[in-house]
């Protein structure tokens, strides 16, 4: 083929294709990343041992490392979390006794930081001797980590002023109950059922909502203010497990929540949320932002086997 | 030479379709079922929007109908809701709108305006919001009327046995198709001639797609308290031979799943008067409320 013809053909062909292409571009605002695209799945600290540290195998009075991987899964940011580190004291020791808990900060994921923070964290320990009559010892080393973690949800509901179809008028919405997927912590919100109460003021009704949490991590729930005392192996009662604090808000209204905190029983409860100051009923049917916020404490521990060798 | 005959073929098969005679009376304004036809404007707003940024709502106003002439529709009001009002400040609720003419011989499309609401989506943050299914919907209330007009046989005798040339005879029913440049409609009359009176039944449909209103409760009640006390309320009126009609029920009719029947009457013509043919002029008077719905999710700002 000449130079000629073969300009002639891949000109327009460029063309063309130029003229095309900005049709394949897509448009950032059809699916805009937020900070709710990150509330995903139910986990908030994931954890796992370093590989070989600690060694499946060792020997007696050898030093070895401890290490462990954490990673902030889900959207929240972690600050003044701890990880304890729980060993045999016949058999290994902290090479310095300070390791045996640590404080750590790590952020959650968000639109900056879309995979969560992580963090490496490596002790040192040593075996001590085992008994004359053994050949071998099985120890295991238990870490664990305590934090402070929030779930939040904000969905839109619908506020019907008129539960009884008497107005005729169009509604923008109708009432449902709203099923959901974990929000990128433990603690998830599963369900949202909505309905409109009436109110001792006939003019009046008062929008209620029951929501429903369960526990979906492999950890427990404890009280948010208890969380040094876990990872210390202070003594914790039964009151101060499976403890939910929780805030809703109704637009910029809060909502009156029973009970509060809530206890989960079972690893799931419900909690009854009003806005006891009602809406009025000739304001005509709405949409409004629920914004559901549960704070709470969460522990998870992870454990691995060392073979203690003579 | 024969490639120069088939473009000339060609041309002229195409400028041939210009020539072709425009079908229908471009005069005839009383036509359709619609009345105040509301339409957002494109992307105004648009479906996502963000957070913290003044939000624009614009809404375009049709007259389709052929009321009120010559001057325009009075009592026009349009009503915004569905949205909470504590995250989009500042949003006008209600506009009234003056003077939209309905189709008319020098306005064949009828009258047109274009109304803007503004608002303020606050900043989200300060809510602790991620994001927010805004649904806007705005709502109509207005004042209408519907003119009819059916040429009608009237016959003193239309059972007499005596050989006469009539000019017309009663059908049994006559049949108005279309509507009447109005969003409530007469659909059939029928005409029976009694002892000393002639009588039509007049049938009344709604056609549009929304609601009728009691005219009398409309500044009052409409939209947000409309109930089976204030809708489907029409009043029926209207003339023929010189004569008002006197209808019954009472003013106003109830339609009932749109519909609704008057029988009305008039004096009948003396005995000696032969059959002649005459326009039956029907005017309904009514409020009419109708609905637009737009959703638009606001997102917090990364």
């Amino acid at each position: 083929m000449k130079p000629n013809k073969i300009i002639k053909i891949i000109l327009p062909v460029t063309i063309i294709l130029v003229l095309f292409m900005p049709g394949c571009i897509q448009n950032p605002f059809v699916k805009p990343t937020t900070q709710d695209d990150f509330r995903t799945g139910s986990q908030g600290i994931l954890m796992e041992f370093l590989a070989n540290a600690p060694p499946g195998e060792t020997y007696e009075e050898y030093p070895f490392q401890i290490g462990v991987l954490l990673q902030n899964t889900g959207a929240y940011d972690i600050k003044n979390g701890f990880i304890s580190f729980t060993i045999e004291e016949d058999y290994m020791e902290l090479m310095n006794q300070n390791d045996g808990v640590a404080r750590f900060s790590l952020k959650g994921k968000s639109v900056a930081l879309p995979t969560g923070d992580q963090l490496v964290k490596i002790i040192k320990a040593k075996t001590k001797k085992i008994s004359e009559q053994s050949e071998k010892h099985d120890s295991t080393i238990l870490a664990s980590v305590c934090y402070q973690y929030q779930t939040k949800k904000d969905i839109t509901v619908c506020i019907d002023t008129d539960i009884h179809n008497l107005k005729k008028m169009q509604k923008v919405c109708t009432i449902k109950d709203i099923t959901l997927t974990p929000q990128g912590a433990p603690v998830a919100i599963t369900k949202i059922e909505s309905d409109m109460l009436p109110a001792e003021d006939d003019n009046l009704i008062k929008p209620a909502f029951k929501i429903h949490i369960k526990n979906v991590g492999n950890g427990e729930v404890i009280d948010k203010s208890k969380i040094s005392d876990v990872c210390s192996s202070e003594p914790l009662e039964h009151r101060e497990l499976n403890i939910v604090d929780i805030k809703v808000m109704l637009s910029n209204e809060k909502l009156e929540c029973k009970p509060e905190p809530l206890k989960l029983k079972s690893n799931e409860d419900e909690v009854r949320c009003i806005l006891e100051k009602g809406v009025p009923k000739d304001r005509a049917t709405y949409t409004s932002p629920l914004t559901i916020e549960l704070d709470y404490g969460y522990t998870y521990s992870l454990s691995k086997k060392v073979t203690i060798k003579k | 030479m024969r490639s120069i005959i088939l473009t000339f073929l060609i041309l002229l098969l195409f400028f041939s379709f210009g020539c072709t005679q425009k079908t229908g009376d471009s005069t005839d304004y009383r036509k359709g079922t619609q009345g105040i036809v509301m339409s957002f404007m494109a992307d105004m707003p648009p479906a996502k929007m963000y957070d913290n940024m003044p939000i624009d709502l614009v809404v375009e106003i049709k007259n389709k109908g052929a009321y009120p002439q010559p001057t325009g529709i009075t009592g026009l009001a349009i009503y915004l809701s569905g949205f909470d009002d504590t995250l989009i400040m500042g949003m006008p609720k209600q506009m009234s709108i003056p003077n939209l003419e309905g189709k008319n011989p020098y306005n064949p499309e009828g009258g047109y305006d274009v109304v803007s609401f503004r608002g303020n989506i606050i900043n989200f943050d300060s809510r602790n919001i991620d994001s927010y299914n805004a649904n806007f919907l705005v709502t109509s209330c207005y004042n209408y009327e519907t003119i009819a007009s059916q040429i009608v046989c009237v016959d003193p005798e239309p059972y007499s046995t005596k050989e006469k040339t009539k000019v017309c005879t009663i059908p049994p029913s006559y049949s108005l198709s279309g509507g009447q440049g109005a969003p409530v409609a007469v659909t059939k009359i029928e005409e029976t001639v009694l002892s000393n009176k002639i009588q039509f039944k007049i049938y009344i449909k709604n056609l549009g797609d929304g609601k009728v209103v009691d005219k009398s409760r409309l500044n009052i009640d409409c939209p947000y308290s409309l109930d089976y006390t204030n809708l489907n309320k029409v009043y029926v009126s209207g003339r023929v031979s010189g004569y008002s009609l006197s209808c019954k029920p009472a003013n106003p009719i109830n339609l009932i799943n749109g519909e609704g029947s008057a029988i009305c009457t008039v004096p009948k013509p003396a005995m000696s008067k032969s059959a002649y043919t005459t326009p039956l002029q029907v005017k309904l008077e009514y409020g009419y409320s109708s609905s637009i719905q737009k959703s638009v999710e606001i997102l917090n700002t990364p």
